[in-house]
């Protein structure tokens, strides 16, 4: 069986046009599975704690003078527990507590009441997992108001993409490594001398660059070097 | 026995919360509910597989479904040192015959000596044809009662709880007593801007999504931003049917007033 690929921009945040209740006009979708870190407390003890979910979901133009307006609606529910053999265990999400935007990033985060009694590891997986596995999925819908987005593809300014393109890069597209949004640039045309150490994220290694000494796009110590990565950012050949 | 689940009460869903938002069609909306459902369906037999209906009521009256997605999860489960299972198998979105609410059917299942299915989480993604439900009314007081010409906007709005309840008679203990009127709300509302005229304040109130065809009792609490000149305060209807219906074809009622008095024993 055969199927076309949809060609999603990562992070996965769906965000749907709404035309109200005023003043939202998006409605937000965000669904994010992550680990509990939490000890456990020793046998017939149940550990409770807060625990913070952060999504790929950032407000476009988040200003951290402004509070968002937003209401929402989460859910969530065990995702992977175990393992454990001969023992008491629980294993709980018992509330969302809070969601709310990081004040300094604009980062939409999600509080849970959890808690849990960890049971036994089996003997069987002494050998393979060793720590408990606690998974917890979330799924919030949100209605914000966004501005409209000027031209461009991408839901929000891509302000570091932008300066390369300046210096005659070309947007290729961004991948995302523990939340973290790498943009792909391409810097130049020129014939690859060197190539990345370091690659994080969907590029192939046929599209890794290198770069002449002399290439006006490139600071002469980088190339010097035989190629690194450069704060979150890969160059990747056109 | 089935088990059946209030999305109003913390207690038996936690964090239940709803959005809704329009779509193209008039007359209908989509709406998300989500929330923590809290069975606590606990037994002693992992011998046997046992099977469980378990009914959310997500209080929110609707004329039809167009269209419907539902997801579900166990999100607090426990045993001891048995062998178990647990399952929300199967699910249905239903619409109360009497009261139009919708209604998030689960079909659970359990084993173990002993396990707890203690909650699941759920969410509701929703297209429905509905029409505002209401009802509406005004609260009245004097100034001799309370000073209220000075309040802020966020302080008007915490003058009242305003919520439209059904009634449950409770019996008399046995031996002896009385019993006792149990209000349970079903629907909250929302405070309008405050006026005055002469020495007479008032403020409007709206309930939306109050259930069909039910006996509702407009109930009134007094907010802490309502400083009452007297000990004693009391709240009275004084417009308005009590209780209330409200019916697929007469959807709203207005008029349903009170009045806040206040006095001092002496």
């Amino acid at each position: 069986m055969s199927c076309t690929p949809v060609n999603v921009f990562v992070p996965q945040v769906t965000r749907i046009p709404i035309t109200g209740p005023a003043p939202f006009n998006t409605l937000v979708c965000c669904c994010v599975v992550g680990s509990a870190p939490i000890p456990g407390a020793g046998i017939g003890y149940v550990t409770r704690a807060e625990v913070t979910m952060g999504t790929d979901f950032v407000l476009a133009d988040f200003d951290q003078r402004v509070p968002p307006v937003f209401q929402h609606s989460t859910a969530a529910w065990l995702a992977g527990i175990g393992p454990g053999e001969d023992d008491t265990w629980l294993y709980a999400v018992d509330n969302v507590s809070d969601t709310g935007f990081d004040p300094v990033t604009g980062q939409y985060f999600i509080n849970l009441d959890v808690g849990v009694m960890y049971p036994h590891i089996p003997s069987q997986f002494q050998g393979g997992i060793q720590f408990n596995i606690y998974y917890i999925s979330v799924c919030s819908y949100v209605l914000v108001h966004e501005p409209p987005k000027a031209g461009s593809p991408l839901p929000f300014p891509l302000r570091s993409a932008v300066r390369k393109q300046d210096h005659g890069g070309k947007l290729l597209g961004r991948a995302v490594n523990r939340g973290a949004v790498v943009p792909f640039v391409v810097p130049c045309n020129a014939p690859p001398t060197f190539q990345a150490t370091f690659v994080t994220g969907s590029a192939s290694s046929a599209q890794l660059n290198t770069c002449p000494s002399q290439c006006d796009c490139c600071r002469e110590s980088r190339c010097a070097r035989g190629g690194r990565r450069v704060g979150a950012e890969l160059f990747v050949r056109d | 026995m089935a088990i059946s689940l209030d999305s109003n009460d913390p207690g038996q869903v936690a964090s239940a919360s709803h959005i809704e938002f329009e779509t193209s069609q008039p007359g209908q909306r989509a709406l998300v509910f989500s929330g923590i459902a809290i069975p606590s369906w606990n037994l002693n037999d992992d011998n046997n597989i046992y099977h469980q209906t378990i009914t959310v009521n997500l209080r929110y009256p609707v004329i039809a479904v167009v269209n419907a997605s539902v997801s579900l999860g166990l999100a607090s489960i426990g045993n001891d040192d048995s062998a178990f299972l647990f399952a929300t198998d199967s699910d249905t979105l239903c619409i109360d015959n009497n009261s139009q609410e919708l209604m998030l059917q689960v079909d659970a299942a359990l084993s173990g000596d002993p396990s707890s299915l203690n909650r699941f989480g759920y969410q509701v993604v929703v297209v429905v044809t509905t029409q505002s439900t209401g009802i509406s009314g005004t609260i009245r007081f004097s100034k001799d009662v309370f000073d209220a010409s000075n309040l802020t906007e966020q302080q008007v709005q915490e003058l009242f709880l305003v919520s439209a309840d059904t009634l449950t008679v409770l019996p008399p203990p046995p031996g002896g007593g009385f019993g006792q009127n149990q209000y349970n709300p079903v629907a909250y509302g929302q405070l309008g801007g405050l006026t005055w005229s002469g020495d007479d304040f008032s403020v409007p109130y709206t309930i939306a999504g109050a259930p069909y065809n039910v006996e509702l009792y407009g109930i009134v609490q007094i907010g802490p931003a309502f400083k009452p000149s007297g000990q004693t305060t009391v709240v009275t209807q004084t417009g308005g049917p009590s209780p209330v219906g409200l019916k697929v074809n007469a959807p709203s009622v207005s008029g349903v007033d009170f009045r806040v008095t206040s006095y001092t024993v002496k």
